[in-house]
């Protein structure tokens, strides 16, 4: 115990866990929400239904596979519609990836099953406790012990949502929580101009094709959102990049 | 239709498919990267999936052929994200855009 902070196990632990308490407490009322989808979905069983908040252990996408499968979408679909939700992930594993290279095997593969939104926000090189002058073996303790109470209250939650959704009136549209919460995460996945863009192209496309079958709708107002988003970012960071150079501005590596 | 045997099937699939998402640089690529676009696009998965997820559970009292009156959903969701747009807190915008909602309904929209 008298150790300093890199090589006390316990040091690194308490710090994962009281970092990730503010976000794991808001992530249980949302976990219900999701109960309570699946409560209410005519197709997705409870059983199943819970098995996805461990199996997928992503919210946004577990949402949108029981709309999608409510509407009466097939495997594919649904599974496009996770593979493009969750797609972000890719980034976080990008992103997270350099910092745990010389991390024991065992680590790569149990560290990618946490890596959600939350513990990529907790663990990044920007993040105050993931710094690189932190030791891996912190670094290992700190991801894990920040993944464990998000995993918990998420299995938790979404169950207490499966077992109390019948005593939740039908009348309250407590589901209007749902569309709400997209909208919240919307707002602060929107940071520029493009990403105004993709959300507008995406959400327009989905309204006019809110009828075709297997949530082909979602799926290509996404698509589409993404690859002109993707063009527009990339001619306007050309044109900075000109007027940076005319100015004499040094170059950035990328 | 979705059987029993397509929603577990979906569940495990997409549980895989997330899976390879999340360990793809951690375990497989090493310390390769994606191409510069490819990075570029991938940033704006998220506006466009949820906006995509948004709008038609909004949206789907107006019309476009015959004018509606904005309806609880509508304009809920508008006081909600402008007020998401403020305070960038997820809780705060669940428990004031329901109640908002409530009372929407309550005096008849």
């Amino acid at each position: 115990m008298n150790a300093t902070p890199d090589q006390s196990s316990l040091g690194a632990v308490k710090r994962g866990l009281g970092a990730a308490a503010p976000l794991a407490i808001p992530a249980l009322p949302i976990g219900v929400l999701l109960g309570v989808a699946i409560r209410d979905s005519d197709v997705v069983g409870n059983w199943a239904g819970w098995a996805s908040s461990w199996l997928v252990f992503a919210g946004a996408a577990q949402f949108a596979a029981v709309e999608l499968l409510d509407q009466g979408a097939g495997v594919a679909a649904v599974v496009a519609a996770i593979f493009m939700i969750n797609a972000r992930h890719l980034m976080y594993s990008a992103a997270i990836g350099g910092r745990f290279q010389e991390a024991p095997t065992w680590f790569k593969w149990i560290g990618s099953y946490f890596l959600i939104d939350q513990v990529f926000a907790l663990n990044n090189e920007y993040a105050a406790d993931g710094s690189s002058e932190r030791s891996l073996a912190y670094r290992m303790r700190f991801y894990l012990a920040s993944a464990a109470p998000m995993a918990s209250v998420w299995y938790v939650g979404v169950g207490a949502g499966i077992l109390l959704g019948q005593f939740i009136p039908a009348a309250w549209e407590i589901e209007f929580a749902i569309p709400l919460m997209f909208l919240g995460l919307l707002v602060l996945s929107t940071f520029n101009l493009p990403g105004v863009v993709a959300a507008i192209i995406g959400g327009t496309v989905a309204v006019v094709g809110r009828g075709w079958p297997s949530g082909s709708g979602l799926l290509l107002g996404a698509v589409l959102g993404v690859v002109v988003a993707g063009v527009l970012d990339g001619f306007l960071e050309e044109s900075t990049a000109d007027a940076e150079s005319t100015v004499g501005g040094f170059e950035e590596e990328s | 239709m979705s059987s029993p045997t397509t929603v577990w099937l979906a569940f495990l699939l997409g549980g895989l498919v997330t899976y390879a998402q999340r360990a793809s640089f951690l375990l497989i690529l090493g310390d390769r990267s994606l191409p510069a676009p490819v990075q570029r696009a991938l940033r704006y998965v998220a506006p466009a999936a949820f906006a995509a997820i948004v709008a038609p559970r909004i949206f789907d009292s107006v019309s476009v052929s015959e004018f509606t009156a904005p309806d609880a959903r509508l304009l809920a969701a508008v006081i909600g994200g402008v007020l998401m747009w403020k305070v960038r807190n997820l809780p705060v915008l669940l428990v004031v855009g329901m109640v908002v909602f409530w009372l929407l309904r309550w005096v008849g929209l």
